[in-house]
């Protein structure tokens, strides 16, 4: 017997629900990533106690094929018909927490999260990155508070009724649910790169100015890579200014030459405006494009600026006299040629990377961070693969994951990810074709080996399927890939059609109509 | 046959009769009950009424219907069922039935008859789709003992001060007619002081169960609380053993409650592992079945860890033993103490959560004619009952088959007494699909 229960947001026991309600599943979907996926629960009963369901959302639900659990995820949208009227209320729209990335002519930032702790304890925390041009750090702050509340709780939308719902006395609700992978979706990845090489010891430190004189046109410290590549993704500086320069402190990465100068064209460049640095001295960080620096290898990190050089407004930076810094010297170029500084010191600056980690390390800290319903992780293997890291908090979990799962196990397939019923995410490699468990024939119904036909509690979605009776002998298919072995990549029951998988290539009407945001 | 019917509520007095033997409504005789054999929770039938006795007393019956329709969809908004109801019979011998209403109308013609003192008229209703008797007390049984039958939290058959420990009763289902599963009521009040304190609530149906065992593996003694087994345990009924990276059977599962045929079984039990936050690998076999391999952290608790798909049980009828095997996720070494292993029949089951941590209980009722569960406490009002959320399909008596109720529970600090006990008193509607 199919049933449906319905738990407190907290997870801690099943919800009282009010009388009355005749509560039927019409749609159910699971993915090979992220297992639950989708589900469409009709609810039926009288007109106050079908309106009580629009205080659902976000409430845990599990659906039953008599005593095994065949799909759970959340409640994320609510709609009631009622005669007319339908009105849906949805977290799809939600955000209570909000930051703005923004820019204008002097310059882009971003602002910190602000979040109303007030929805996010109820609903869990959803958050927007949003990116708005031609505005400074005070209205995007403006602009985030707006965003807030004008989002954090959900808003009830009025929608057309259909011309069958039209004069219908019925009250009725769809819940529209989501299995909890897609909560991944909710928070933006933000991974920090690493110190990889760095001088930052800033205890009885001192300061050096650059372009404000001749003699210090150009500062250049040297630096070792270490024993294996850094993927470097810009360099953190002590840098004040003097006065108000209004050009740009350039910084690069140089090979060296075999007196330890910079030569040739940079690896990597940065700069940061003048105008936006405050003043005083300050860590400053230089972004860059990822660039490669070989192990073992000494390379320059040279800083001058984009202006002429001006004895009024000018920067400076911090340096140390204790000479701490065993990787290289620090030098300054006085329009002829590279010098030691007058009383000699090294640059004070740690060079960040992008740490290269295991892809199913990643996976699994993603959700440690990111994953707020979720339990733990169980990598079933390790894969092998090593990759940067480094996430800059455009992208969401969801994302950031589903492209580590693509990479796969080295040497292998893809891995595939399942949520289970305890909420732990489950990574495993995707079955090898010679691994198939179920069969569909000519009647279009999955079966079992054993040709038994598979039961709602039962999870085809990630398996291998053999096509019976399906492509007559005579037709030559030496060119292809077996089309007799199909891939499941989703599996979609209903009342009234049961279990019927949706094969890896093969698009749904609803994939085709899906906007991604 | 004398069709007697009309329309009532709460299963009580006629507010409008159809009956022929009343002078101011006739039914055209035509009626016969739909009966759709699906799953459709509301059917839409039609009664044609020929309405005697002058203008005042037909105007006087079509208010009296149209008012009782209203009212029904007024209950029916407001989530209250089985308030007003279409009743009927066939035969003055028989019990009347009845069946949920949630609205209707009536379309009207012939006005112009009315020269003759008749109107007819055509009741458009929606209504369940089955028909319910009223309720009848189930008597109960088990073994050869007379009631009161006490419930206990375990089944080891020892005696007592109050009696044997069983954990299970049969409900004798002889006096329930119908040809449907029942709505049926189930009714616990704590007999033991300290079952007062009752957390989750676990109750079993088995359908033909051909014996009333229902052992389990390992039973704690007296008092004993399982999160104080590790310093404890020793010489009590329950099982230690050690896990590491390698799957290990538990032994002796419990066999299959007084299994059937056709049954499911599901596999309960109490543990209390020595690393609570390491995840264990676990999954449950017979000698024809195994189920996946799910990982969870195993909770210092009651739990119930699946369901078997077909029953464990022989051609022959022997139950066989349904078996936890288990191992650490990372392989690390800990020890897992299980306690009150059991494999009861899932024909229905409900777990219901009966009352927080800070609150006693003075019963607790499950009513499956409104999938409903409740509890009352001396903590509340005089009167007070509390609906409380459970999970499962519920529990339906079935009419002419052996039926069996098993019963568990921890209370709300998750702590777990064998010679814990409750009485039970269980009622049941009988259903037919059509009168």
């Amino acid at each position: 017997m199919i049933h449906t229960t319905l738990y407190e947001r907290d997870f801690s026991k099943a919800l009282v629900l009010p009388h009355g309600l005749n509560i039927r599943p019409e749609m159910l979907s699971w993915h090979a990533i992220g297992g639950c996926d989708a589900a469409e629960i009709r609810i039926e009963g009288g007109k106050y106690s079908v309106w009580e369901m629009v205080e659902m959302l976000r409430c845990p639900l599990t659906v039953w094929n008599g005593a095994a659990k065949a799909w759970w995820g959340y409640v994320n949208r609510v709609e009631v018909m009622d005669g007319n009227l339908r009105i849906g209320v949805s977290l799809d729209d939600v955000a209570n927490r909000v930051r703005i990335v923004y820019s204008d002519i002097a310059g882009s930032g971003v602002t910190d999260w602000l979040e109303d702790t007030a929805s996010s304890a109820v609903y869990g925390v959803k958050e927007w990155h949003i990116s708005q041009m031609d505005i400074n750090a005070t209205t995007a702050s403006s602009l985030r508070a707006a965003y807030l509340s004008q989002y954090k709780y959900p808003i009830p939308v009025r929608n057309i009724a259909t011309r069958q719902a039209r004069g219908s006395k019925k009250t009725t609700a769809t819940l529209t649910c989501r299995g909890w992978w897609n909560t991944l979706d909710w928070r933006y990845s933000i991974v920090t790169p690493v110190a990889a090489i760095y001088y930052d010891n800033a205890t009885g430190s001192t300061t050096q100015a650059v372009g404000s004189a001749e003699a210090n046109t150009v500062l250049m410290q040297q630096i070792t890579v270490g024993a294996s590549n850094v993927y470097a993704l810009g360099v953190k500086l002590l840098i004040g200014k003097v006065g108000s320069p209004e050009d740009e402190l350039m910084i690069g990465l140089y090979e060296l030459d075999k007196d330890g100068n910079p030569e040739g064209d940079s690896v990597a460049t940065g700069s940061v405006y003048g105008p936006l640095l405050a003043g005083p001295i300050a860590w400053t960080d230089l972004w860059y494009s990822e660039c490669q620096l070989r192990a073992g290898r000494k390379y320059g990190i040279r800083l001058g600026r984009s202006g002429d050089v001006d004895a009024s407004n000018y920067y400076f930076v911090g340096v140390n006299a204790a000479l701490g810094y065993s990787g290289g010297v620090m030098r300054l170029y006085n329009g002829e040629e590279w010098v030691a500084r007058s009383t000699d010191a090294d640059l004070l600056f740690s060079v960040f990377a992008n740490a290269q980690v295991a892809s199913t390390t990643q996976i699994a800290s993603q959700v440690t961070a990111f994953g707020q319903f979720l339990t733990a992780t169980d990598l079933e293997s390790t894969s092998g693969i090593t990759q940067g890291s480094y996430q800059d908090g455009s992208t969401t979990a969801l994302r950031a994951i589903e492209d580590l799962l693509v990479l796969g196990k080295s040497g292998g397939r893809r891995y595939l990810a399942d949520v289970t019923e305890e909420r732990r995410l489950r990574v495993y490699e995707e079955p090898a074709v010679s691994n198939v468990p179920y069969r569909l024939g000519a009647d279009d119904e999955l079966r079992t080996a054993l040709n038994v036909p598979v039961q709602l509690g039962e999870f085809p979605a990630g398996s291998w399927c053999k096509l019976m009776e399906a492509i007559p002998d005579s037709v030559d298919v030496s060119r292809m890939a077996d089309p007799s072995l199909q891939f499941i990549e989703a599996v979609e029951w209903r009342p009234d059609s049961g279990m019927k998988p949706v094969f890896r290539g093969a698009v749904t009407p609803e994939e085709m109509l899906r906007v991604r945001r | 046959m004398a069709l007697d019917m009309g329309l009532c509520i709460d299963s009580g007095s006629s507010i409008v009769s159809f009956t022929d033997t009343v002078d101011s409504i006739v039914p055209d005789k035509s009626y016969l009950p739909v009966s759709v054999e699906d799953d459709r929770e509301w059917v839409r039938e039609e009664i044609r009424l020929v309405l005697v006795g002058g203008l005042a007393n037909i105007r006087d019956t079509i208010s009296k219907i149209e008012r009782t329709l209203n009212l029904a969809r007024e209950y029916y908004d407001a989530g209250e069922l089985q308030v007003v109801n279409l009743y009927g019979k066939l035969d003055a011998a028989e019990s009347y039935y009845y069946s949920d209403i949630r609205g209707g109308y009536l379309t009207r013609h012939d006005y112009d008859m009315l020269s003759d003192g008749k109107a007819s008229v055509t009741l458009i209703l929606e209504r369940r789709n089955y028909w319910y008797g009223a309720s009848v007390s189930l008597s109960l049984a088990r073994n050869a003992e007379v009631a009161p039958f006490e419930i206990s939290n375990c089944n080891d058959g020892a005696s007592t001060g109050h009696g044997a420990r069983y954990n299970w009763v049969q409900v004798d289902t002889s006096s329930l007619a119908g040809d449907l599963p029942a709505l049926t009521e189930i009714n616990i009040n704590p007999a033991d002081p300290s079952v007062i304190n009752m957390g989750r609530l676990m109750i079993f149906h088995g359908v033909d169960a051909l014996s009333g065992s229902s052992s389990y593996t390992s039973e704690g003694d007296p008092g004993m609380q399982i999160g104080g087994m590790g310093a404890s345990y020793s010489g009590q009924n329950h099982i230690r053993n050690t896990l590491n990276g390698t799957y290990y059977e538990f032994p002796g599962g419990p066999p299959a409650c007084g299994g059937t045929m056709t049954s499911r079984f599901g596999f309960i039990g109490r543990f209390a592992p020595t690393k609570p936050s390491v995840a264990l690998d676990y999954y449950l076999k017979t000698s024809a079945w195994s189920m996946p391999v799910k990982r969870v952290v195993f909770a210092n608790q009651l739990m119930f860890l699946g369901a078997t798909p077909a029953s464990p049980v022989s051609s022959g009828g022997a139950a066989e033993p349904v078996i936890l095997v288990v191992k650490t996720a990372d392989g690390s070494t800990q020890t897992l103490d299980a306690d009150f292993m059991a494999a009861p029949p899932m024909d229905g089951w409900v777990i219901i959560d009966v009352m927080s941590s800070g609150y006693n209980f003075s019963s607790v009722r499950y009513d499956g004619a409104k999938q409903q569960s409740s509890c009352a406490s001396a903590s509340f009002a005089a009167g007070t009952n509390f609906y409380r959320g459970f999970e499962g399909p519920g529990i339906s008596l079935v009419p002419g088959r052996t039926n069996r109720l098993y019963f568990v529970w921890d209370l709300n600090n998750r702590a777990f007494d064998a010679d814990d006990y409750v009485t039970i008193t269980v009622s049941a509607r009988p259903r037919r699909r059509t009168l």
